[in-house]
């Protein structure tokens, strides 16, 4: 007998269950909803504009100013808001961390599905792809995805050379777009791995024989039988490389190859506070902090629902 | 038991030996006060490998920064207006102005132990100015009009006429009309034998008759001097060795500096203590009286490439400098905001030009004059120093204001001083000048004299070609009455100013920190830090 897709509607209820996951959950929610209501906090003036230059936003020395002195988590070292600055470094890093979590699990997914229901010459090819990756570093990958973008751009050409079919060419500038594909296209590796598995196992339970045996096909396996009973892992491991992502969008802003500036992004907020560490440790302690809570959140969130969703040990 | 003997006869040779010898060393011994001292290792960090080890080819100014510890220029300079004799024993110039001639010290070697000749330096001025070369030094050189120039470069003669060699030890020089500033020009000695060897190992291991020459360079890693065995300069040698660490920014480099890991905090042609350690510093007991200030020769700004649209629209260029505040964080004292290119304390500056003023709505009208629909796009490329980096953050701000959207484009030194000389690549680039004579011609000339485009390597990366300005240009550069000379540069920089091809920024000034036990004069407004002329004290 197959599970159904009522899963989702018990998901608040799971969360609610376990303080771990719901303790997870709040931290992302107040993040959301910083991040979703910064544009209107601006535009109420309860919230600074994070690119202005303030022209009080400097001591006498051209300093940066620390919290308290007319700004909450003080300035940095252009006079621009921190606190606005790290709101809306939430809206790019939530948008870049679900993004690419979102890529990541539609490539890992699908490659994991496929390698574990065909088996065969399919499953080792792919599973040596995947083990391929998983030895490079992700980080110095996503760098070398985006060295290939380059600074001006690059077109990908999506169809046989041969054919003007240019209408699928495709430009990638660095931005939010490039961004959230690198870092899609270097955490799918865990997640295909870990499908496979599951897949493995469940395609091998009594009712996806007998659906195999009344001649169901594959797609109506993977649609009807193998997707929803491998959903509540996906879900975990969701959320827990929601987490990597976040992680990994900073150190790519870091690097100074991560989302291009004006935007604000915690990783480039660090590297530009890094200089001013001993006269105004705010400017990276401030983005430091919310880069720790919002991938503790994701990964604790991820932990609490694999502990309440995972399989019971009976004596 | 009897230690003294009594009869002191027999010892007196060795007595008077031992005071001899007493006396030699005692009055050489270190002594604050004293004559130069000499000994010990220099440390010293740079943030990126030098471009070039090969004067004639040189771009970057932090490159000519190391210049002076292998090479002696023919003259030499002080507080940035003096002239001094260093290769060139004594010099004279002719009545006309046109013919200057100077004479070799005797006994001068490079480092391979070979005697320098006046060949040498002809060699020198003859690598520059042959195209084939592409030496970015070009149009500086050819900016004195040595005679034969065109000729040589157009390949009609095998040398420089107005080069001559007059034994091994005079040297001549003959251009086509007079030129105060030529004296100031470094002409070094290259011996052509080893330049022309295949390969570019002169670059990186010249052969060079300066005080030292290169032990060791591992790239990224480490550049290392020694002396050089065969040195017979004017100027005492001080350092047993210098170590030139690469890699690292400002701010590692201070914190180094704070360990006593280095000597100087900060080894840049704008020698400044970063700007976030800045205030700090200034108010630490143990580093307030180790800091030397000075005003620069020297000025920032940013090209924008007249030839690649929309900034070949003067309104657009116009209406960049208009937006951006070039005043803001001046009260740092780190620079003096620029109205025009002479720097304030160049005594050609004029206090009477008006420049762009911050007007943000003058701005926008001139761009509304233009028809451009908004946003303007356009690119900056900038180095990676912090400077740079909050320079460029603060024009991109300022620029969206006004509805142009700029993109910040991050490169080290090298990689953007060679993509701006490619015509049509960048458009806007942040870039400066560090004057190498107390006079308008170089920063002027060199940068904005159009006919030097054509160069492969031109300094002129705003591609800005005016003819008035190149006429004025001939005019002023054989002008020798001083008043009469400051007032057609000042001409020429009114009508480059409005022009625009650059987007006027500021005027830096020195701000160097060294170690208690580093003496001697560092700072020298025309080469901003002489590591030849200090040493090691403790």
């Amino acid at each position: 007998m197959s599970l159904n897709f009522g899963f989702f509607k018990t998901s608040l209820r799971i969360i609610c269950a376990n303080r771990l996951a719901a303790t997870g959950a709040l931290i992302i929610l107040l993040f959301v909803l910083l991040a979703l209501a910064a544009p209107t906090m601006m535009r109420l003036h309860l919230l600074g504009d994070p690119n202005q230059l303030n022209l009080n936003g400097l001591d006498k020395d051209g300093m940066p100013r620390s919290p308290g002195h007319g700004y909450l988590l003080g300035s940095d070292n252009l006079g621009r808001d921190v606190l606005s600055r790290v709101i809306y470094g939430a809206r790019v890093s939530l948008l870049v961390g679900v993004a690419s979590m979102l890529t990541a699990t539609l490539i890992g997914v699908t490659v994991g599905l496929l390698s574990g229901l065909y088996g065969g010459k399919l499953d080792l090819a792919l599973m040596r792809f995947t083990e391929m990756n998983l030895t490079i570093p992700s980080i110095l990958l996503a760098m070398a995805f985006t060295s290939l973008i380059g600074d001006n751009g690059r077109i990908m050409h999506l169809h046989p050379a041969a054919l003007p079919w240019h209408f699928l060419d495709v430009t990638l500038k660095r931005g939010l777009l490039s961004v959230f594909l690198v870092i899609g296209f270097v955490s799918w590796p865990g997640m295909a791995r870990i499908v496979r598995a599951q897949v493995l196992g469940v395609k091998e339970r009594e009712f996806v024989l007998a659906a195999r045996a009344l001649g169901a096909s594959h797609w109506r396996l993977i649609w009807r039988h193998l997707l929803p009973n491998i959903l509540p892992t996906v879900i975990v491991l969701a959320a827990m490389t929601t987490a990597n992502t976040i992680l990994l969008e900073a150190g790519l802003g870091y690097l100074g190859i991560g989302v291009p500036p004006p935007a604000p992004d915690w990783g480039t907020m660090i590297t530009e506070g890094q200089p001013y560490f001993a006269t105004a440790p705010h400017l990276v302690i401030v983005p430091g902090v919310a880069i720790v809570l919002t991938v503790l959140a994701f990964n604790v969130l991820g932990q609490g629902l694999q502990e309440q969703m995972g399989p019971r040990q009976r004596p | 038991m009897k230690l003294v003997p009594t009869n002191l006869t027999r010892f007196l040779p060795l007595l008077v030996a031992v005071a001899s010898l007493a006396a030699t060393v005692f009055a050489s011994a270190p002594n604050a006060g004293d004559a130069l001292h000499s000994g010990g290792t220099f440390h010293v960090a740079l943030a990126d490998d030098p471009q070039t080890l090969d004067p004639a080819l040189q771009q970057l100014a932090n490159d000519a920064l190391l210049f002076p510890l292998l090479y002696l220029p023919l003259l030499d300079n002080t507080n940035g207006v003096d002239l001094v004799a260093c290769a060139a024993q004594d010099w004279q110039v002719a009545s006309d102005g046109r013919t200057f001639t100077f004479h070799l010290r005797p006994g001068l070697r490079f480092s391979n132990g070979r005697m320098v000749v006046a060949a040498d330096y002809a060699y020198y001025l003859e690598r520059i100015s042959d195209p084939r070369n592409a030496s970015p030094n070009n149009a500086m050189l050819g900016a004195y009009h040595i005679r034969g120039a065109d000729d040589f470069a157009a390949h009609r003669t095998k040398h420089l006429a107005g080069v001559r060699i007059e034994g091994t030890r005079t040297l001549v020089v003959e251009l086509d009309q007079p030129d105060p500033t030529f004296l100031f020009y470094g002409i070094y000695a290259l011996p052509q034998e080893e330049v022309e060897r295949p390969g570019d190992a002169f670059a990186r291991h010249p052969t060079s008759d300066g005080p030292y020459m290169v032990d060791e360079w591992i790239r990224g890693v480490r550049l290392v001097y020694k002396p050089n065995p065969f040195y017979a300069g004017p100027e005492p040698r001080h350092f047993d060795r210098i170590e030139i660490m690469i890699g690292g920014d400002a701010a590692t480099h201070l914190l180094m500096f704070e360990r006593g890991e280095l000597d100087l905090a900060n080894f840049t042609a704008a020698a400044s203590i970063p700007a976030a350690d800045q205030a700090r510093i200034l108010r630490d007991p143990r580093w307030k009286n180790c800091i030397d200030r000075a005003p620069l020769f020297a000025a920032r700004f940013a090209n924008l490439n007249t030839q690649m649209p929309p900034l070949d629209d003067r309104r657009v260029r116009q209406a960049i400098n208009y937006a951006v505040d070039k005043a803001r964080r001046a009260a740092s004292g780190r620079f003096t905001p620029a109205k025009g290119l002479i720097p304030p304390i160049m005594p050609a500056n004029n206090t009477n030009l008006v420049g762009y003023p911050f007007n943000p709505p003058k701005a926008r009208q001139l761009l509304a004059e233009t028809g451009i629909p908004l946003p303007i796009h356009l690119t900056l490329w900038y180095a990676t120093d912090q400077e740079s980096i909050m320079q460029a953050q603060e024009i991109q701000a300022d620029l969206h204001e006004v509805g142009i959207e700029l993109s910040l484009r991050q490169a080290s030194f090298s990689e953007l001083n060679d993509a701006a000389e490619i015509p049509g690549k960048v458009q806007m680039s942040l870039s400066g000048w560090f004057t190498g004579m107390p006079d308008p011609k170089d920063i002027l000339g060199s940068q904005f004299d159009g006919r030097t485009i054509t160069n492969a390597a031109t300094y002129n990366t705003s591609f800005y070609n005016n003819p008035e300005v190149n006429r004025l240009l001939d005019e002023a550069s054989p002008t020798v009455e001083p008043a009469r000379r400051v007032a057609l540069y000042r001409q020429i920089e009114e009508i480059i100013v409005g022009d625009a091809p650059c987007l006027f920024l500021k005027h830096p000034n020195l701000c160097e920190l060294r170690q208690p036990w580093l003496k001697g004069p560092l700072l020298e407004p025309l080469w901003p830090l002489r590591l030849d002329r200090v040493w090691i004290e403790r």
